[in-house]
């Protein structure tokens, strides 16, 4: 037992802050982020347990916080996956334009990201915030490398419209 | 906005990061276990330090809070009345030293973006044993009057202690990683095996020797 714990330890150490980042963009409060995360992490440590080893870490963690993250949603009945087309490029509301103006430019670009849909906040957050290159991301997602670089580029395309939009208003 | 421009933003977003405290107790209640704290003494801090001429000048501030901190402690046990100093002189030099502790914690923040790593860890080590021996020495300081500034240094004591730790596992981590990247002599091999083992078992300032040890044996080839 000591020493799976001391693996799973350093898996820990080294992904919980990453992992905790991933999950804040997504509910956007600390607190509420700190509790998925240790739920996150306990499962993984229960999964590992029993499995004595996991092969791709990284990977399975990341499904895990998809997993409680859909389920927080559900939970609270707040699903709201926001699709592209459902953006608003043209104008925000007045009443989100003029919170969008007062806050800094790091409450614009988390809000940008939050404004994505869901696979999109992935790859965006993985390949930029993560470092993770785009065939472990293609792993994650079970989807083809070319349809993740497909995502990541209207991602970008999204964000930069979302925050160009925001500095006209 | 080119897209490096907007790449360049969203990297901003890395500052985001969880509360230390919560990220050390979550870890303890997952697994179950306590932290084990220094095997190392801080006399073996000061000499791993002091074969690093950079670091003489970092050092010397923190030989500086402990002498503060010695002269403070002798003063509320009267035993040298040679260097008695008065009860005004006693709550400044405790103000002093709850200040100068959180101008060490503030400074902490920086020490990641050091150029040199090996030595921004033994500073960490040095800063966290020499917070443990100002948080223990205060404690045995019995004086009602200044109850509560001796509470202030112990937490600020206790806090720098939190964050020093977590920078010692954040940078070990990192030069961990570093190394496997890199091609080592057997000799190095076998002190990155053990300095693994020590991280993973926690004990980090075990693990501080083994990091010493290599850039040591790569010096001397």
């Amino acid at each position: 037992m000591g020493n799976i714990q001391k693996k799973f330890g350093y898996i820990y150490d080294k992904y919980v802050k990453k992992v905790y980042l991933f999950i804040y963009l997504k509910v956007s409060s600390p607190e509420i982020a700190e509790d998925i995360t240790s739920r996150v992490f306990t499962q993984s440590w229960n999964k590992f347990k029993e499995a004595k080893e996991i092969e791709n870490p990284r990977a399975y963690i990341y499904r895990v916080a998809r997993n409680e993250v859909v389920n927080y949603y559900r939970e609270k009945s707040k699903l709201k996956i926001v699709s592209t087309e459902s953006i608003e490029i043209s104008g925000p509301k007045p009443e989100i334009e003029q919170e969008v103006q007062a806050k800094s430019e790091m409450e614009d670009i988390k809000k940008a990201v939050s404004l994505l849909k869901d696979d999109y906040q992935n790859v965006v957050i993985w390949h930029y915030l993560d470092d993770l290159p785009i065939k472990e991301i293609a792993g994650i997602m079970e989807k083809p490398e070319g349809t993740v670089r497909v995502m990541l580029h209207r991602a970008l395309k999204e964000v930069r419209d979302i925050l160009e939009t925001a500095n006209d208003h | 906005m080119q897209n490096y421009q907007v790449i360049n933003k969203i990297k901003k977003l890395e500052s985001i990061k969880p509360d230390k405290g919560w990220v050390i107790s979550t870890k303890r209640q997952i697994l179950g276990y306590e932290l084990d704290h220094s095997k190392v003494s801080t006399l073996d801090w000061f000499f791993i330090a002091f074969k690093k001429p950079a670091l003489v000048l970092s050092s010397v501030l923190f030989i500086g809070i402990i002498i503060t901190g010695t002269i403070l402690f002798s003063n509320f046990q009267g035993g040298q009345p040679e260097i008695a100093v008065n009860n005004n002189g006693m709550l400044a030099s405790l103000q002093n030293l709850e200040a100068k502790l959180g101008e060490i914690s503030l400074s902490l923040d920086n020490l990641e973006n050091a150029q040199n790593q090996s030595q921004a860890l033994v500073i960490a080590g040095i800063i966290k044993s020499t917070a443990s021996g100002i948080e223990q020495g205060v404690s045995q300081i019995e004086n009602n009057e200044y109850k509560e500034q001796i509470l202030a240094v112990k937490t600020a004591s206790g806090k720098v202690i939190e964050e020093a730790e977590t920078k010692q596992m954040q940078m070990i981590d990192f030069l961990i990683n570093d190394l496997k990247q890199r091609t080592l002599s057997k000799q190095d091999q076998e002190y990155l095996n053990k300095l693994e083992q020590d991280y993973n078992n926690q004990e980090y300032d075990q693990a501080m020797i083994w990091i010493q040890m290599i850039g040591n044996n790569n010096n001397n080839n």
